[in-house]
């Protein structure tokens, strides 16, 4: 309950959306698991967005050297949108 | 300006393994894995099968080796990462709430969820063959 209101809070305050979207996404995605795995198809745009928030995280936290770092993030967001566009265009 | 050739301390190697670090590590490869696994299929879509050239190596490694020997031979591998990552990301959310943060509970809860993966697999692997 009180992870509940903390979501919905840092929601409604459009602050450090680094800890509710992430979180966010995910809890949108565990139903797509538990019941039908079809669903995620149509959702793959939520899971890239996810998995790219992750890899943001991941990179953020082992690569020390600032100017290789924003290079690194700055593509994994060119990333994201390639593939976005590329299931996008993959569904229609 | 930063010293480029600081000495980085030698992590993963010189702590002994606990669990909350072990089960951190793990939902960040999985993670990782799991990435590759999503985004694969999309590139190898975009890369061999819409292409114009129509005869490729790569055509026969993917239609015959690849889709009907390998993934259905790692089929319970993949479904236990991707089960790993979900229940571990439940764990993340009990922890954001504040609950089973004691030690003696994240203990029983790994525990639990290595139970659950074990369980579903040895379902999944009777059911597969």
């Amino acid at each position: 309950m009180k992870f509940i209101k903390t979501l919905i809070l840092a929601f409604m305050k459009k602050k450090s959306y680094f800890y509710w979207f992430p979180r966010f996404l995910g809890l949108l995605l565990i139903p797509g698991f538990l019941f039908d795995t079809e669903i995620l198809v149509l959702f793959q745009s939520l899971i890239l967005l996810h998995a790219s928030l992750g890899l943001e995280v991941i990179i953020e936290d082992y690569l020390h050297l600032e100017i290789i770092k924003l290079q690194c993030l700055s593509l994994i967001k060119v990333l994201l949108i390639l593939l976005v566009n590329l299931n996008i265009l993959y569904l229609l | 300006m930063q010293n480029i050739n600081r000495p980085i301390s030698p992590h993963l190697t010189i702590y002994n393994p606990q669990r909350s670090s072990i089960f951190s590590i793990w939902h960040r490869i999985s993670g990782v894995i799991m990435f590759v696994l999503i985004v694969g299929p999309i590139l190898l879509l975009n890369q061999v099968y819409f292409l114009y050239i129509t005869i490729l190596p790569i055509h026969f490694f993917v239609d015959h080796l690849f889709f009907p020997w390998f993934l259905t031979s790692v089929r319970w591998v993949v479904s236990a990462i991707f089960l790993y990552h979900i229940s571990n990301g439940i764990r993340h959310f009990f922890w954001d709430s504040v609950k089973h943060v004691n030690t003696r509970k994240m203990y029983k809860d790994s525990n639990y969820l290595l139970l659950f993966l074990l369980i579903v697999n040895i379902i999944q692997l009777y059911i597969q063959f």
